[in-house]
């Protein structure tokens, strides 16, 4: 009798209840989608069927974009960690000047969306027109320097915008690392170089994993680069193979197989990542350390600032300037001068077309419902799964992580044939594109969580639950006080993620819900470069309010800590 | 914000008031009774890939203007991407679009085979340039836009000398590395255009242009992005986009090709599972109306479809120019040259 009672109060626990709820949503949002890409693939019109994969894999064209996205992966996740960590270790363990301002321009690179970056870097390293090349030639050079328009010009672009991803996993894994151990080892003779090698890095190890295989991942399913640089340089790669597969006659069949090999990617990644981790635990990570001793870099200081500069100039400070110069420009061609200035491409995009100014208001609320339940949903799994607390934790955090697999146009095209018919009859609606933009973000929040919750300590969550607390309550008085600061650096970084989201929006818009990079994509095909760069430039002031207020409303707990 | 939208909702609607209410007087009694059933349809949706957004917007607001009551939703893609977004609708057994505006006439063919457009022939389909009229016979689609493929240059970067006067004189020497393009496996219009040319010259053609190193966009007006770059400087484009750029300063010239310009119609019509039928019927006799002609060619200097407007540019009508002639049936051809296009260009 009182173990039935028992049972029936563990059963109605609100934590079990949420529980069960959520496992039901991610089932449907992330299961079922992904079931019907499944079905498509290996489905004929009567029964099973080898045509779809055939026609995917059976060319030598379609499988070389997949090894060329590859390729792009694993390069780009190399050079952006390469340039990333040592970024996040000079702000958060040296005595570098400005850390607070190399943080915000980290943060502005996020910002800015790669494929706005990238129509800044096609006027900047355009072979013929390009800035760069025109002021090269000018000084006397000779043959152009840089021509965007080839592999080596979209991995330095995608690269550029995925830094600060690996930057902010590494230093909010930075600023936790407890100082005993790394006094340890110098008490014990180790030289600073040492203690940060042998020390501090396998410390902060997880963090650095993770942040590139969310660059590698990331990369592989970017589809505005290579749509940009890549068409034009006849190169192609697995997302605009894909979206060819959708071209007339349309094979959703051929695509869903195709995108079946990124899911394989993907899962081998995860793999990988549990393999090098191993079973080690990393709970040395406290949530609030002891006291940080920045390390004296002595000369090198200015000179590691100037490096950081260098990258903000390339990815913010440039850029900037063009899309300024042809936001405010009649006709940009014509270059900097007074006769050129107008604010004709304002006024049109606030007062005469009807779409822009309600997709400014869409991309805002879109993108903050959907970062906010991304973040909750994926804190929940990674606590459940970190104390494993239910059965079936690691199926929720495989489909938290599984989106980051699916290419957003595929994503979009499994979501559309799941959701648009009835029952659910969700095309046009709000809620089709937030739904999309929550699953799209589950990955990064999921991992951000997941960090997060490895670094509280669960004896004092232990201790409530032995002084009678429920789970809930451990939630509202131990967790989420402690991950506090992660979690609004996790919102934020979703949120920011999700006002760049084009492909994912593609096919999912309707004619009432817009987003801002949809409005931008559709300038972009018309050539309408003025108008798209003051676009940009709104979307850029838009996304700065945000992060502004979120430092504000998160104070020193925000990415940045005050010494 | 709010008090701006609210003042400027207040202005317009007063405005509009008047503009109707004058307006009124003038409608035939089919138009009224259509707008009549129209207003408790209260919204229609309209896919449309030629025109650029901009001009899309201002045709939908007159409309508004002309018809109080009656919102347009504007979707705007290239002509493969919003034929793709068609597509989409019909698997998902959703009715979206009512009016289906396309730069590639044979998707028209195949909605039409596939018994999906409505048979209706708009008032003013008996008034517009006898060039447009009876695009199809059973009055499945009209003509709704026109649009001339030219060559474009850079007058500050090409001489006069040097300027080119046919397609052919694209395979000199002298334009290598300067020649940019769209992508017929996007536009519709660059679709045309290849097929065209491939017509003329077979795809020779295109293996010589390779050689000149081509820079490959999407949309045809990619190309104006690139020459506004200073990226290249000679490019095939719709004619009336470039030479609005000329008017306003840029340094563009429109050259039609003696061996021939490419003319292309582009349709419009009506879904035949269109929740609002009796708006969509309006909104296509709109579009052929001396009104939304006048902003085209105000906005765009495109092709007049109606005698009446006040041609401001000198625009080009089809008679004008020597054209090389697609019909409907070349364009079924379409997917086979994106194929060889690829092959040749890679991307």
């Amino acid at each position: 009798m009182a173990k039935i009672a028992n049972a029936t109060r563990r059963l109605l626990d609100p934590s079990t209840i949420v529980l069960a709820a959520l496992a039901a949503a991610l089932i449907v949002l992330v299961g079922l989608p992904l079931f019907k890409l499944v079905g498509l693939s290996v489905y004929g019109p009567d029964g099973f069927s080898f045509a779809p994969m055939v026609h995917a894999f059976g060319e030598m064209r379609h499988l070389d974009a997949l090894g060329r996205s590859l390729f792009i992966g694993l390069t780009v996740a190399a050079i952006s960690t390469c340039v990333g960590v040592p970024m996040a270790w000079l702000v958060s363990r040296t005595n570098m000047p400005g850390g607070n301002f190399v943080t915000l321009i980290v943060v502005a690179i996020f910002v800015m969306p790669p494929y706005l970056g990238a129509v800044a870097w096609m006027l900047l390293a355009g072979p013929n027109a390009g800035w760069i090349n025109r002021a090269w030639v000018f000084l006397g050079g000779g043959e152009r320097l840089l021509n965007i328009y080839s592999m080596e010009g979209m991995i330095f672009l995608i690269a550029l915008y995925s830094i600060p991803i690996n930057f902010i996993f590494a230093k909010s894994a930075f600023d936790v690392v407890p100082t005993e151990l790394e006094d340890a080892a110098s008490i014990l003779g180790a030289s600073r170089f040492v203690t940060t090698l042998k020390v501090t890095l396998p410390m902060i190890w997880p963090a650095i994993l993770g942040g590139a295989i969310i660059v590698m991942l990331e990369s592989i399913t970017l589809f505005g680069t290579p749509a940009l640089l890549g068409i034009p340089a006849g190169i192609t790669v697995a997302t605009t193979q894909l979206w060819q597969f959708f071209e007339f006659p349309p094979r959703l069949d051929a695509a869903a197989a195709y995108s079946m090999s990124l899911i394989a990617v993907t899962i081998a990644m995860l793999w990988l990542q549990r393999r090098l981790l191993g079973r080690r635990g990393f709970t040395a990570l406290t949530g609030k350390g002891g006291e940080r001793r920045p390390v004296d870099l002595g000369r090198w200081r200015w000179i590691s600032l100037g490096l950081c500069f260098a990258v903000g100039t390339l990815a913010v400070f440039m850029p900037l300037v063009v899309l300024l110069q042809a936001a405010f420009a009649k006709a940009w061609s014509r270059g900097f001068s007074l006769s050129n200035l107008t604010f004709k491409n304002f006024d049109y995009l606030l007062f005469k077309n009807s779409s822009a100014l309600g997709s400014i208001w869409n991309t805002v609320w879109f993108s903050g419902v959907a970062a906010t339940a991304a973040v909750a949903a994926a804190l929940i799994v990674a606590y459940v799964q970190a104390r494993r607390l239910a059965p079936g934790a690691t199926l929720l955090q495989f489909l938290c992580m599984v989106p980051v697999a699916i290419p957003g146009i595929v994503l979009a095209v499994a979501f559309y044939a799941t959701f648009a018919p009835p029952p659910f009859s969700l095309y046009g609606t709000a809620a089709m594109l937030i739904l999309a933009f929550t699953i799209r973000s589950l990955p990064i929040a999921f991992i951000n969580a997941a960090a997060t919750v490895k670094s509280l300590n669960p004896e004092m969550e232990d201790a409530v639950r032995i002084l009678g607390g429920s789970r809930a309550v451990v939630m509202r008085k131990v967790v989420m006080p402690l991950a506090k600061g992660g979690l609004i650096g996790s919102w934020l970084l979703v949120f920011i993620a999700t006002t760049r989201e084009l492909s994912t929006a593609i096919f999912l818009t309707g004619p009432k819900t817009k987003v801002m990079s949809i409005v931008m994509l559709d300038l972009s095909e018309e050539g309408n470069f003025e108008v798209l760069a003051a676009l940009g430039v709104l979307l850029l002031a838009a996304a700065a309010i945000v992060v502004l207020i979120g430092q504000r409303v998160a104070g020193r707990d925000f990415m940045l800590r005050r010494p | 914000m709010n008090a701006w939208k609210k003042l400027v909702v207040a202005t317009g609607l007063a405005l509009l008031g008047a503009a109707a209410s004058a307006h009124a007087q003038t409608m035939s009694d089919a138009t009224r009774k259509l707008y009549e059933a129209a207003k408790a349809e209260r919204e229609m949706t309209w896919y449309i890939s030629h025109f650029g957004l901009d001009n899309a917007t201002a045709i939908e607001q007159a409309f508004y203007k002309r018809y109080p009551g009656i919102k347009v939703n504007v979707v705007r893609a290239t002509a493969q991407v919003i034929y793709q977004r068609l597509n989409q609708d019909i698997l998902a057994n959703t009715a979206v679009a009512d009016v289906y505006s396309s730069t590639d006439t044979s998707h028209f063919v195949r909605l039409k085979s596939e018994g999906r457009l409505l048979s209706y022939r708009p008032e003013n389909a008996d008034k517009v340039l006898p060039a447009f009229r009876n695009m199809d016979a059973d009055n499945q689609y009209h003509a709704t836009s026109g649009a001339i493929i030219v060559i474009a240059y850079r007058t500050d970067k090409i001489s006069d000398a040097d300027a080119p006067k046919t397609w052919t004189d694209l395979l000199d020497p002298r334009f290598k590395g300067k020649l940019s393009f769209g992508h017929p496996a996007y536009s519709g219009y660059v679709g045309a255009w290849a097929l065209a040319l491939e017509k003329k010259y077979g795809w020779s053609y295109f293996e010589k242009l390779r050689a000149n190193n081509p820079q490959i966009g999407r949309s045809i007006n990619d190309v104006i992005t690139m020459l506004d770059a200073g990226e290249r400087s000679v490019g095939h484009a719709g004619d009336g986009p470039f030479r609005k750029k000329e008017i306003e300063g840029a340094p563009y010239r429109t050259v039609f090709p003696e061996d021939g310009s490419v003319v292309i119609l582009a349709g419009s019509g009506i879904l035949k599972n269109s929740k609002s039928p009796n708006a969509a019927k309006l909104f296509l006799d709109y579009l052929l109306d001396v009104e939304s002609q006048q902003i085209r060619v105000d906005m765009d200097l495109a092709m007049a479809l109606r005698p009446e407007v006040k041609n401001t540019h000198g625009g080009k009508g089809p008679g004008d120019v020597t054209t090389i002639p697609v019909s409907e049936e070349d364009m079924k051809n379409l997917p086979a040259l994106n194929d060889r296009w690829r092959r040749t260009f890679g991307g």
